[in-house]
């Protein structure tokens, strides 16, 4: 625990951004079901309201973005331990450009509501 | 070279404790958000098309599969969230007893089926 931010080491640095995402999701995940529970319930202008609210834009816009980054630490390693070395490079782009995308259109939607 | 050496176990004969099925549920589940990941951005995209498309799809959302489906993807949510938060106790150093890890373990799957009731039942 003790060095646990010292010696930049590129896998120690991929798990403290696993854990750093994941500590800091926790409390965001608030937005996401506020936010399902308007999906489900509130009328268009109600959606509008509370997505105007800056608190609830930029709290959904940081879930989006950190779990994405999250998301494809994750997937990095599952494919690490499961894809065979030749096709790991391929299959772990391929899934950081579908994380890369996935924020990318959550972001230019939301600021653009 | 004799064809008699032990061998490790196999998924497919050895039967995985609790805590092993848990890690990997941790694994699948981290998937399967992320796939659904892409249902939650195109929510967001419907949104900025305008009141026609966000009305039609809360219809779409509001069936009972949808439902279904919602309900499954926040217990994946919450599952995932729990095991990740024994993993950030385990950083700390703690609780890696076999006793328990297998309490801990049943701990952590009444958490996160008590939330999915309360969170489910607060969305539906």
């Amino acid at each position: 625990m003790r060095n646990l931010f010292a010696k930049p080491h590129l896998a120690h640095f991929h798990w403290l951004q696993q854990r750093l995402s994941a500590f800091f999701l926790l409390p965001l995940s608030y937005w996401l079901f506020m936010f399902a529970e308007r999906c489900l319930h509130a009328n268009y202008s109600e959606m509008l309201t509370w997505l105007h609210s800056p608190m609830n834009k930029y709290g959904l816009i940081a879930w989006f973005l950190l779990v994405c980054y999250h998301g494809a630490l994750g997937v990095q390693v599952i494919f690490e331990d499961y894809i065979s070395r030749t096709r790991q490079r391929l299959a772990i782009w391929s899934a950081n450009t579908f994380f890369i995308g996935l924020a990318l259109c959550a972001v230019l939607f939301l600021v653009q509501i | 070279m004799p064809h008699n050496r032990p061998i490790s176990p196999h998924l497919q004969i050895y039967r995985l404790p609790l805590t092993g099925l848990i890690s990997i549920s941790h694994r699948l589940t981290g998937v399967l958000l992320s796939i659904g990941l892409l249902g939650l951005v195109f929510i967001v995209w419907q949104i900025t098309l305008g009141e026609e498309h966000f009305t039609h799809l809360q219809a779409i959302l509001n069936t009972t599969s949808s439902r279904i489906l919602l309900v499954g993807f926040v217990y994946a949510l919450l599952f995932h969230l729990c095991h990740g938060v024994r993993h950030l106790i385990w950083d700390a150093g703690r609780t890696f007893s076999r006793e328990k890890l297998n309490y801990y373990a049943l701990v952590e799957l009444i958490i996160s089926a008590s939330l999915t009731l309360f969170i489910a039942r607060e969305l539906l």
